[in-house]
């Protein structure tokens, strides 16, 4: 990202998740709970059916993140609240706004909301540097 | 679900700096700690009530399963390893001892993720071993909801910090 100023919307980004690429992420992640992977148990669990894992969005966040840094290396923090549950169809768009930028340190706001436009992730704040990897 | 509560008055200051520091409890390659060990926590929490914490346990940061992940989230994985490939190297490591304490008694059908928050040091390299240490610092019930905080402190190579991450996790 170049020359991010304050205020600036950054580009946001879409996705939908499907069983599919809840599956995976319960393969790639180790969490394999029930409730993301087998509707009955889901059911039993007092759902209404399997749900995304809350850390698959946040990792698509953090792509997204990491697209606007440059560099996985140069994240210094993500934090979010997951506000609504994510159920496979789902459609969902993150966004980012810098908040402030000092000594080539960005923060950012973002979010997450579903096709119906209900929050997802909410809260989020990431930080990360702009011009340089941190040190080793 | 038989939960066994476990009060919580006044946090001390976050496990990271504390009862969790690696100066403190020495990291192992082991990740069952022996009775002896659940005796002491027992001990301890006699004068710490507001805290449970896990034995260390490490691992290696694994290329294959760094490019399994990338791919699972969308990442570039030519940008380096995914920052929240954190839930494999400190989540899937203190969660699972959390959901396997008696004295914690979660179910985990009946727990949702609630917030999460990582802070990066250094980023892993792809081979570089690993070691997690988690710590209870809150358990609280808010309405009909028990929400319990958990940290896990990761240190790298030589013990450089790597990440802390704070979960807070949703019991119904």
């Amino acid at each position: 990202m170049k020359n991010p100023t304050v205020g600036a919307q950054l580009p946001s980004y879409s996705v939908t998740l499907t069983h599919k690429h809840i599956r995976r992420y319960a393969q790639a992640s180790g969490d394999a709970n029930p409730i993301h992977l087998d509707d009955e148990a889901a059911r039993s669990a007092g759902l209404p059916g399997v749900i995304a894992h809350g850390m698959l969005p946040m990792g698509q966040l953090a792509s997204l993140v990491t697209q606007w840094a440059g560099r996985a290396g140069r994240i210094r923090r993500i934090a979010v609240r997951f506000a609504g549950t994510v159920f496979p169809g789902d459609t969902i768009t993150f966004h980012g706004r810098v908040r402030s930028l000092v000594d080539g340190v960005v923060d950012v706001a973002v979010d997450g909301v579903n096709q119906r436009g209900e929050p997802v992730l909410t809260q989020g704040q990431v930080r990360f540097s702009v011009s340089a990897d941190p040190p080793d | 679900m038989p939960a066994r509560r476990i009060l919580l008055t006044r946090t001390k200051p976050p496990c990271p700096r504390s009862s969790c520091s690696p100066k403190s409890r020495r990291p192992t390659t082991s990740s069952v700690d022996s009775s002896r060990s659940s005796t002491r926590r027992r001990h301890m929490r006699a004068t710490e009530p507001q805290q449970i914490s896990y034995p260390p346990v490490s691992l290696i940061v694994d290329e294959a399963q760094v490019t399994e992940f990338a791919e699972a989230v969308g990442a570039d994985p030519t940008l380096g390893v995914p920052p929240t490939f954190a839930a494999v190297y400190a989540l899937q490591v203190t969660i699972p001892q959390m959901l396997a304490d008696d004295r914690v008694g979660i179910d985990a059908a009946r727990m949702l993720h609630g917030e999460q928050e990582f802070e990066w040091f250094n980023h892993p390299a792809i081979g570089e071993e690993l070691t997690a240490i988690g710590c209870i610092v809150h358990d609280n019930v808010k309405g009909h909801l028990r929400l319990v905080t958990l940290e896990t402190l990761v240190t790298g190579t030589g013990g450089r910090p790597v990440c802390t991450a704070r979960s807070v996790m949703v019991v119904r």
